[in-house]
């Protein structure tokens, strides 16, 4: 590196330093900032993410990136796997977020089960907290597409390598490799953790919407055979077309009047269990596939179908559950 | 059939892959004979799991799409056969307490008649009446006959000195202890706050429900609650606390608290006013 770079990284430290302190002004000013604090929703996410990272990229690769994403990257071929890798990582976190936020909705319902329902402000304040980890993922996200956009930009302005050159260094590996293990077994014990009581529970509660998101995404899969990985775009079709289904039966229901009742719960449960599974199912099976055939060079980038899987899914169950949980409960705030 | 052709193909490929003259066709016909025997020979010689698996595979997209479909079928009838899982009967009691919650909350005015053991296995009766106002006339009637009137507004209870028969008002905190046992019932307000300690869910059987009305059940401390509220309006109707006997007494529950309750009816402003006790 040169003089001329090192002094400007130097001066490059005040500057982030500044930019940090005035986002964090920003957030005390903006009112109580220790209502956006919780570290079991933080710690969730990051290592649920990094769980989902371990998964899908070896060691060597994740070294690598992280190489790139500071100092002067390598080839063509290097930037394009540590711009992958980044992107893989930024949305694992997003999807970690929105997946702790569901699961947050999903374990408050299972408390009033054993505990007696809170006083509204309460509810309010517990439901506008459990939207808070999505926050945090998003954080986490775009922390990660800022090296993937920068390595990106600099695989543009590059005279393109001929083919031969992208050779893959994954070919041949087993998919099963010490970390994809390690990353399964930290995302199980994390669950376990955060839920000790209810995670058993949880499994046999969603499990109508297990098998229809499941089953469903088999189907496709084996519908869209030969067009290269298409789980993540399976799970998320199952998982709009469940989470439908779940909104018809509950606005029918709705109909009914006190009667339906039973109609309306039956269908939002359905509805979290199916936005939940197709989540998990991206999460865990579907992107680490697409990530293994980028890898070993099956596939050059994720299909358009993939990215609105991973980006667009998770953001429509998010948008559609909180107006149906307030709908629900509003009754309850509005009349005190 | 198809096995031994697929045998086949694969014989004829492997040859291939050595670039062998083509034989005579009798010597093709043996060489064939030979590698199938082989074949089968090496088939069984594996362990029954190894060919279990070898069978399994050959048959992998037929076994994925039967237990998808299987999936799918299980997954929809479990959902609409009304079997309801942990999390929908918990999503159940916060919106039935949020409707219940809502109505009460909207009601206008409140008619109900509390009747509760009282010393000696009497039974005393007690009848509320609240208006939009706030105000909340209270009577109470005991068996003997005897009868004493409240009125409790903003945190004050007032009540008419029969002697003197002028009004005397006090703070609620200061309220006789007999009278404590109706707070839960002051108010919509309150019957809201306090049924939303009941954890209520629709009852299993709705053998007990008159037309129009749904049958609630819920818990409070020991004691089971039963709610018949109006199907339409979600308001309740009628209010049963029962005390659980020990199991195996023959009664499984003993009727403790009763309350009917009467909504939005017009109800004479003058019985609002303390003093003005002629008026019932």
């Amino acid at each position: 590196m040169s003089s001329m770079n090192i002094t400007k990284a130097i001066l490059m430290i005040p500057t982030w330093i500044l930019i940090l302190a005035i986002v964090a002004l920003g957030v005390v000013q903006s009112g109580k900032p220790v209502n956006l604090i919780d570290p079991a929703g933080f710690l969730f996410v990051l290592v649920f993410g990094i769980a989902l990272v371990m998964i899908s990229f070896p060691g060597a690769e994740i070294r690598r990136a992280l190489r790139d994403a500071f100092a002067s990257p390598g080839n063509e071929t290097e930037i394009k796997r540590s711009a992958c890798f980044w992107e893989a990582a930024g949305r694992s976190f997003w999807i970690a977020g929105v997946l702790r936020s569901i699961l947050n909705f999903v374990m408050f319902f299972m408390s009033l089960r054993t505990q007696p329902i809170a006083a509204p402000q309460v509810i309010h304040k517990g439901l506008a907290q459990y939207l808070l980890v999505t926050l945090y993922g998003i954080l986490l996200a775009v922390i990660c597409f800022i090296p993937c956009w920068k390595l990106a930009g600099k695989l543009l302005s590059r005279p393109s390598a001929p083919a031969a050159e992208q050779t893959s260094m994954a070919r041949g590996r087993p998919f099963w490799r010490l970390g994809a293990v390690v990353g399964y077994v930290l995302i199980v014990s994390l669950w376990v953790w955060s839920w000790p009581l209810h995670s058993i529970e949880l499994l046999i509660a969603i499990k109508p919407a297990v098998f229809v998101v499941l089953g469903g995404s088999i189907a496709m899969t084996l519908f869209m055979r030969g067009s290269g990985p298409t789980l993540s775009t399976s799970f998320a079709a199952m998982g709009l077309i469940s989470s439908l289904l779940g909104i018809i039966q509950m606005l029918f229901g709705m109909t009914e009047g006190m009667e339906g009742i039973p109609q309306v719960a039956g269908a939002l449960a359905f509805f979290l269990a199916s936005c939940l599974t197709a989540l998990l199912g991206m999460a865990l099976v579907g992107a680490p596939v697409e990530d293994r055939a980028i890898r070993t060079g099956r596939i050059p980038s994720p299909s358009a179908f993939s990215r609105a899987a991973w980006y667009v899914f998770p953001l429509l169950a998010l948008v559609t559950l909180i107006p149906l949980v307030f709908q629900l409960i509003q009754p309850l705030i509005t009349g005190r | 059939m198809k096995d031994s052709m697929e045998q086949d193909q694969r014989i004829t490929k492997e040859l291939g892959r050595y670039r062998l003259a083509s034989p005579s066709p009798g010597l093709h016909e043996r060489v064939l004979l030979a590698a199938r025997e082989a074949w089968t020979n090496s088939e069984s010689g594996l362990h029954w799991t190894n060919r279990w698996m070898q069978a399994c595979g050959k048959f992998r997209q037929e076994i994925l799409a039967l237990a998808s479909a299987f999936m799918l079928i299980l997954g929809v009838v479990m959902q609409l056969g009304g079997s309801q899982s942990v999390l929908a009967d918990s999503v159940e009691r916060l919106t039935v307490m949020a409707a219940v919650s809502g109505s009460l909350h909207r009601a206008t005015s409140m008619d109900c008649t509390v009747t509760k053991p009282g010393a000696a296995d009497e039974r005393v009766q007690y009848r509320l009446r609240w208006n939009a106002a706030g105000v909340t006339r209270v009577e109470m009637t005991s068996a003997g006959g005897t009868g004493q009137t409240l009125w409790i507004s903003n945190g004050t209870v007032s009540a008419v000195d029969d002697e003197r028969g002028t009004v005397r008002s006090t703070s609620i905190t200061n309220i006789p202890t007999k009278w404590k046992a109706l707070m839960e019932y002051l108010t919509p307000a309150a019957i809201a706050q306090h049924m939303e300690r009941f954890g209520l869910r629709q009852a299993d059987g709705q053998g007990s429900a008159q037309p129009g009305e749904l049958v609630l059940v819920g818990q409070e401390n020991q004691q089971v609650v039963e709610i018949a509220v109006n199907a339409r309006t979600a308001l309740p109707i009628a209010l049963k606390k029962f005390l659980s006997a020990p199991v195996g007494t023959g009664k499984e529950l003993a009727g403790f608290e009763e309350v009917r309750f009467q909504w939005n009816k017009a109800i004479p402003q003058e019985l609002f006013i303390p003093g003005l006790s002629a008026i019932k």
